[in-house]
């Protein structure tokens, strides 16, 4: 299952690659891809797992960008 | 601006104020540094609270980390403005950068903006506003004047002008009447509509182009590439650069430490690559979105290098150089006048759908009175036979005239005559002709000013019909009588001598344009098999936009090439001069900010332009 988000707050393309990477490391998620410009998250991931993956991915981006958003859209 | 952006501006200033006031009224030296520690805190604290935070999650080589080493060196230094100076400089340069790609990212927003909000639905007699999402496939929707098409479907009941600029960069609205097909996207300018969608949303075309555009940043050029490696390596080395600058010179060969430790420190101050990261991509979405504008699809900025290096290109003949519609070129008749032919001819066919019959019909232009025509018969691949008024009337091939007897004194086998016998005797012949696109010419010759040194042209016509085409708009090369492998064949010698384009209408050309280093499909609006096959799609038929696809790769590549000479030319100048002595931290900060304005403003350049002329 895919799903789209809108992200925020993310203003450097060094910080998108580095949040794209984070999210691609997390357990279960099958291929993520962060457009830095259009500022939209794609995730691909078990339709059980999102909730949990969710909640990791905004973990993993404030880590880089402290006023890092997620919106599913 | 946000209001983050604004909070953070009020600092910047109250910051500025803070170091101005103690710079030029404040000699005490007890009342200046608490005011200067006021303002580098107020600039900084967020920084350093972060930077101590990617230190403890170990993300090193970090922006705000240098910037915050960067300051506390020049704290322990005693050189308390400079710290501060630095501090809210490096902030302004970060709230700038944050204004441009905001501003960027909104202007590329406004052209992807082909999403209606909502729609208007019919269900059980009355009507439900619903978002595009929504609404299923067969349902009826209601578009007023002024309001976009939200899914693609047929009009139902209506008749309308409607503005596909924002689709296909065309300025002529189109006239679309019941029966004919919407695209989600257009724009309704007058007068209701009601639509039958055809589609739901997420399969409606501007869903596919919005899906397109979003997810060019998989194919990524090589020099988009090259930066994301080149940031990631660099930001380590300048760190030790900087480390073995402050220590080597004390120690080997004993050096003052300090003035040693400040020209380190202007190493860490100019280490952000944010000025290429920012502006590399930036120019090539920029190119994107200016194209998308045209109707020009590009598939990602991949395509864009590859076609700014494009030294041949290849041309499917039927619909890509000429129009793919037959028209009347000459009208011969025989023992009556050619109006009376034309007329007759028309008539016969006027049961038929096929595009010789459909030409004919249009050329003739009047009213078809289908009560004086009796005993239509289709004689399968040879032509018609027909009762008008009647007499008996025969079109088609030669054979069909041979078949029934009648001596026709030509001699032409080509598919393009429409031979006619009108009362058991020879009448005549129409010549059909697919007519050279209106600006094949100019658009040629325009390619060939943009650097493209060979124009070659393959197609499965007949040679005569082919070298006429040549002749006509001024190609290279000339390949006729080819099967579709054929092509492909050509077309991979071809490439062997230079990065070969292929332009076709994306719809019998698949196979040809898989294997092209980049392919075109042309007047591809509604179709999706052209869509997923080509690298570039133009969604009108329109020739020159070709050349100006072109001349629009080769200025962004120009764009980032600029940048990337600019940024890393200051950064190593600033480098090489504090090894040889330059110590000034402010002077530093503003290469780097400046820098990077510079670098945005350069490639915002590519979003501004609304047409390249080629």
């Amino acid at each position: 299952m895919i799903k789209k988000y809108e992200v925020s707050e993310i203003d450097c393309a060094v910080c998108a690659g580095k949040i794209e990477d984070a999210i691609k490391k997390i357990d279960g998620v099958k291929s993520a891809m962060l457009n830095f410009i259009t500022e939209t998250l794609t995730v691909e991931a078990d339709e059980a797992e999102f909730k949990r993956i969710e909640k990791e991915i905004i973990k993993a981006g404030r880590k880089t960008e402290r006023d890092f958003e997620l919106r599913e859209i | 601006m946000t209001k983050r952006q604004r909070k953070c501006l009020y600092k910047i200033l109250i910051s500025a104020v803070l170091i101005f006031i103690s710079a030029i009224f404040i000699k005490d030296e007890y009342v200046k540094i608490p005011l200067l520690c006021t303002a580098y805190i107020l600039s900084g604290f967020k920084v350093i609270c972060s930077a101590i935070r990617k230190i403890f999650s170990r993300q090193l080589f970090d922006e705000e980390i240098l910037m915050s080493v960067a300051t506390a060196g020049a704290l322990i230094l005693n050189e308390f403005s400079e710290a501060a100076m630095v501090m809210t400089l490096y902030q302004l340069g970060e709230l700038f950068q944050s204004v441009a790609v905001g501003k960027s990212r909104k202007s590329i927003k406004d052209m992807m903006k082909l999403k209606a909000d909502f729609a208007t639905v019919i269900r059980g007699g009355k009507e439900v506003k619903v978002i595009p999402e929504e609404i299923l496939k067969g349902e009826t929707i209601l578009v007023i004047p002024g309001e976009k098409v939200a899914v693609d479907g047929i009009i139902e009941e209506g008749y309308s002008l409607f503005d596909s600029s924002s689709l296909t960069g065309e300025s002529i609205p189109r006239e679309l009447k019941a029966g004919d097909c919407v695209f989600s996207g257009m724009i309704n300018i007058q007068s209701p509509v009601k639509i039958k969608t055809k589609s739901v949303y997420t399969e409606s075309t501007v869903a596919k182009i919005l899906n397109l555009v979003e997810t060019s940043s998989l194919y990524k050029s090589q020099s988009e590439k090259f930066i994301t490696k080149f940031s990631r390596k660099y930001t380590p080395c300048v760190f030790f650069a900087s480390l073995l600058t402050a220590v080597i010179p004390t120690l080997v060969f004993g050096q003052s430490f300090l003035v040693w430790l400040r020209r380190a420190l202007v190493f860490l101050i100019v280490s952000c690559p944010c000025a290429l990261v920012i502006s590399v991509p930036l120019s090539f979405f920029g190119a994107i979105g200016a194209a998308s504008k045209q109707g020009v699809l590009i598939k990602g900025s991949e395509y864009i290098e590859t076609l700014s290096k494009t030294t041949t290109i290849a041309f499917d003949k039927t619909g890509t150089i000429t129009k793919g519609e037959f028209s009347v070129s000459k009208i011969c008749a025989l023992g009556i006048s050619e109006e009376k032919l034309l007329e007759i001819t028309a008539y016969a066919e006027s049961f038929s759908n096929h595009p010789i019959a459909l030409s004919i019909i249009k050329e003739y232009g009047r009213e078809i009175h289908k009560e004086r025509i009796k005993n239509v018969v289709t004689i399968h691949g040879k032509g018609i036979s027909a009762e008008i008024d009647g007499k008996r009337v025969l079109a088609g091939s030669r054979q069909l005239l041979a078949d029934n007897e009648i001596e026709i004194p030509y001699n032409n086998d080509d598919s393009t005559y429409v031979y006619v016998a009108y009362d058991n005797d020879a009448a005549g012949f129409i010549l059909m002709e697919d007519k050279v696109k209106e600006n094949a010419c100019e658009s040629l010759y325009a390619l060939k000013k943009a650097g493209i040194k060979r124009i070659v042209m393959l197609t499965g016509d007949n040679e005569k019909t082919a070298l006429k085409v040549q002749k006509e708009v001024g190609i290279d090369e000339v390949y006729a009588e080819l099967l579709p492998q054929d092509k492909v064949e050509k077309v991979i010698e071809m490439k062997k001598e230079g990065v070969t384009a292929f332009a076709g209408d994306g719809i019998n050309d698949a196979p040809v344009l898989s294997c092209v280093d980049i392919g075109f499909a042309m007047g591809a609006l509604g179709s999706d098999a052209a869509v997923e096959a080509a690298d570039i799609v133009i969604m009108n038929d329109d020739l020159s936009l070709l050349g100006r696809t072109i001349a629009l790769s080769k200025k962004t590549m120009k764009i980032v090439r600029q940048n990337i000479a600019l940024s890393l030319g200051v950064k190593f100048g600033v480098m090489a001069l504090s090894i040889l002595g330059f110590d000034n931290m402010y002077a530093a900060i503003f290469a780097d900010v400046g820098v990077m304005v510079i670098a945005v403003l350069n490639a915002m350049r590519m979003m501004k332009q609304k047409r390249v002329v080629a």
